[in-house]
């Protein structure tokens, strides 16, 4: 199999992907129905739909189940991060409200230990492999980090009333790159243990003769690389947003009509 | 270095760590320091989106201090618990790891660029506006670029490491990290291009040094890049290549800016004018001098030479290059002669500054200079980035259309708390550098993971540390029911954080008892020593040594400070109590 044909009929349905996708489908299509006047959460909701299909139906899923543990980590990013940081801001696009800020920190506690938990929870080794062998802790997972990233982003792109003060947002987003950087460094330098399904995967995988061969990832490289993935591009995530809320702390025009309260 | 046995038996090592030791902890406290002020002590009307730049980047480099210091002072800890405990945290023959020794370095490391790179970024952004006679262009692009490269610059210290040998992936992602984080000092530079861009610019001394600083930092940033990519990094690592970048981040870069900052606020620190005729001296043969030591280095170590060694090879052209880096070094000393003399004649007989030779707009230039001890006898009301040019045009200030005029809600925080939070802030980065040891260690192989497993039941130790934690949510406890004036519980919640804080006191106890027992763990022979046999402690001379100069140090502040009246050690501490 050549790396072309790979990415060409590798597709990963199966029963978790279709219904994930169809849910999905459903949902936004009710919020882009419900939110129709508004152009930027219809791209908020494209833009999350692309990356759940990129993450539950493409030949990334499909590295994810059980071929490379590093595709694993990029989709539990996705699903994590990208999805519901895409979905929130979507949702509270246009939240904008005439209440005075009031950021509730036991929401902030809850998101923070959710979406760094999460992240953790399923890079338990036995929980990892049982997540790419069994049905139910796939679908588990897949709803755990959805739901987790969503109550995650809340108090940073939430209702606008809700969110956190620019500053805190910076030590949250900070402390959760923290975070996610000492579990990316734990993956990349303990032996391949992390997740050891993939150290076992069938030999006789076409997919896997690929990796192996072609690409020429050896279980060793992808478990670091999986680790890095972790530990670097997540924190630019972080980092991003730590800037998008800095130019929403620098600019009293607020964003989407959202958030600030100029005094004069 | 971690071997005090076979590479360096003297007791200069010891002394050394001691002192980077000592200077870490001073270095945090200052970061500390800036950060509770720039957050506690402002002028009225002066918001965080009105601090000067140079302010606001020395604010974000405190932050940077606080986070990296500490990770440095670990690993000088661990490597002196290696050279006096026999430890092995990075002595590779005995299970440890040298390559452990340089992520925590570098994990310090590269963000310490920054730190000595931020308050340069700050002074050209002071002496570029001032000198085009036009406001900073894109102060927020400035502002937030400076809080992109302190974050980033955490998470790129693996670029210093490609030669070691990690692995492709490794590589390929730091390769990538580190390209990113010329983007925000890209910004940073096309800024300062775009602030001079139709200014009416004054050629000052200290303008001139701004624009070198410019070309040069762009040189040295450049070569910067090329370091990421993995096999230019192979080919010139630890070569003269090197040493050309860094004097060209850190010399034509950061002494550059802090030549220019010198020109530009001498005379509000001293009173006096330089001389302009010397400082163009002192500029030319700086610029000259610099880039004749530094500009061959590139070529000689592109040739192969390898840096860190007292003498080359007889390979041909490089007598001549190092000839013309030796020529431009005795220009350099030249420069720093005249501008010795510059400084000397100024201060003996300069012309008198006044209160704004630049008619500058930040707010040291509304006194005099030198200023009076308290500043200000009345502070100038700040309503926008530039508070003397307000005051100077009343008909057109700038907090009519400044964005920052429209924001004046602030946050407002208890000075104690602060420096408590920051203080905790710093500790975790020095106590995750420990963690972090101990479990590359315990996820290692052979010796070393016997080693850690001994040492530490993480589960025990964890339980007591969240007993200690849980102390401070009761004492917490017991402080808002004496705000609400119910004594008793107040007693029962000082009990409970007794009883937790014993408990925990009693399982440190019961944790070093175990590791005494096991006297045969080398690592803990100079513990047992202490406990055991006082008698032998003599055997670290060093740490006498410096107890004693630390008291000695002491006692003469103090009695100097009662000479004269300042406030000495003694009340310090008794200001802690």
């Amino acid at each position: 199999m050549t790396t072309w044909e790979f990415w060409t009929t590798a597709w990963h349905w199966t029963p978790l992907s279709v219904s994930t996708l169809t849910v999905g489908l459903a949902a936004v299509a009710w919020a882009v129905w419900r939110q129709r006047d508004k152009h930027p959460a219809k791209a908020y909701w494209l833009g999350a739909y692309l990356l759940l299909i990129l993450a539950a139906a493409s030949p990334l899923a499909t590295l994810s189940a059980g071929v490379l543990y590093s595709a694993h980590m990029a989709q539990h990013i996705i699903l994590l991060l990208l999805v519901p940081l895409l979905a929130t801001l979507a949702l509270h696009a246009s939240s904008g409200t005439d209440e005075p800020p009031h950021p509730r920190l036991w929401l902030a506690a809850a998101g923070w230990i959710s979406g760094v938990g999460a992240m953790w929870f399923w890079h338990e080794p036995s929980l990892c492999s049982l997540s790419v062998v069994s049905p139910g802790a796939q679908t588990g997972q897949m709803i755990s980090l959805l739901l987790a990233g969503y109550i995650f982003w809340r108090p940073v792109w939430g209702p606008a009333s809700q969110r956190l003060d620019p500053a805190a947002t910076v030590a949250y987003l900070f402390s959760a790159c923290v975070a996610c950087t000492a579990l990316g460094i734990y993956i990349t330098f303990v032996p391949v243990t992390a997740c050891p399904v993939f150290v076992h995967a069938p030999a006789d995988s076409a997919a896997l003769q690929l990796v192996r061969g072609g690409w020429g990832l050896s279980a060793g490289a992808d478990q670091q690389l999986g680790g890095l993935l972790m530990w670097v591009p997540t924190c630019l995530i972080y980092l991003a947003s730590i800037l998008a809320q800095f130019g929403r702390g620098y600019n009293p025009v607020p964003l989407e009509g959202a958030g600030a309260h100029p005094s004069k | 270095m971690s071997e005090s046995i076979h590479y360096s038996s003297s007791s200069g090592i010891d002394y050394w760590i001691v002192a980077l030791l000592t200077l870490g902890i001073g270095t945090v406290a200052s970061g500390l320091n800036i950060i509770v002020t720039v957050l506690t002590q402002r002028a009225p009307g002066m918001t965080m989106r009105r601090l000067p730049l140079f302010v606001w980047m020395t604010f974000v480099d405190g932050f940077l201090i606080v986070m990296a210091l500490p990770v440095l002072n670990a690993a000088i800890v661990m490597l002196l618990i290696d050279r006096q405990l026999h430890a092995h945290f990075f002595t590779p023959a005995e299970g440890g790891s040298a390559i452990v020794w340089q992520h925590f370095f570098w994990t310090f490391g590269h963000p310490e660029v920054y730190i000595m790179a931020l308050p340069a970024f700050g002074i050209i952004s002071e002496v570029i506006p001032v000198f085009s006679r036009k406001p900073i262009f894109g102060y927020d692009f400035v502002a937030g670029s400076t809080l992109a490269i302190a974050l980033l610059s955490f998470g790129v210290w693996g670029h210093h490491m490609f030669a070691t040998g990690l692995g492709v992936p490794f590589d390929a992602v730091f390769a990538i990290g580190s390209m990113v984080i010329a983007i925000p000092t890209g910004v940073k530079v096309f800024n300062w291009i775009a602030t001079m861009w139709g200014g009416r610019i004054q050629f000052t001394t200290a303008m001139k040094f701004a624009f070198a600083f410019i070309a040069e930092f762009v040189i040295g940033g450049l070569s910067g890049v090329l370091f990421a990519v993995v096999p230019i990094d192979w080919q010139v690592t630890d070569s003269y290549f090197v040493v050309a970048h860094i004097h060209y981040v850190l010399f034509g870069g950061t002494l550059f800016a802090v030549f220019a900052g010198l020109y530009y606020w001498f005379p509000k620190m001293s009173g006096r004018l330089l001389s302009e005729r010397l400082g163009t001296w002192h500029f030319w043969l700086t610029v000259i001098g610099f880039n004749l030591t530094f500009l061959v280095q590139h070529v000689l170590g592109a040739m192969g030479m390898p840096r860190r060694v007292y003498t080359y090879p007889n390979e041909p052209g490089w007598e001549l290059l190092n000839q013309i880096s030796t020529c431009g070094a005795v220009i350099m000393a030249a420069s720093a002669i005249v501008l010795a003399v510059n400084l000397a004649r100024s201060l003996r007989s300069g012309e008198c500054a006044g209160d704004n030779p630049w008619q500058a707009w930040t707010l040291e230039w509304g006194t005099s200079s030198p200023p009076p001890e308290e500043n200000f006898t009345e502070v100038p009301e700040v309503r926008s980035r530039r508070p003397l040019w307000d005051i100077a045009h009343p008909d057109r200030p700038d907090w009519k259309h400044d964005k920052s005029a429209l924001q004046t809600d602030e946050r407002h925080f208890c000075k104690d708390t602060l420096i408590a939070k920051m203080f905790v802030l710093s500790e975790s980065f020095f106590f995750l550098a420990l963690i972090a040891a101990f479990l590359v260690f315990s996820f290692g192989h052979g010796a070393a993971q016997s080693a850690a497993r001994q040492s530490l039941d993480p589960l025990r130790t964890g339980a007591f540390t969240g007993l200690l934690l849980a102390s401070s949510v009761t004492f917490w406890m017991a402080e808002r029911f004496l705000s609400r004036g119910r004594l008793g519980s107040v007693l029962a919640w000082l009990m409970m954080t007794v009883l937790l804080g014993a408990v925990f006191l009693g399982g440190q106890l019961t944790e070093y008892a175990g590791l005494l027992r096991e006297g045969g763990d080398r690592r803990l022979q100079p513990v047992c020593i202490v406990v055991l046999h006082p008698d032998r402690i003599p055997r670290f001379p060093w740490a006498m040594k410096v107890a004693l100069t630390t008291v000695g140090v002491l006692l003469l502040e103090e009695l100097d400070s009662r000479r004269t009246g300042r406030i000495g050690p003694g009340r310090h501490l008794l200001a802690l109590r």
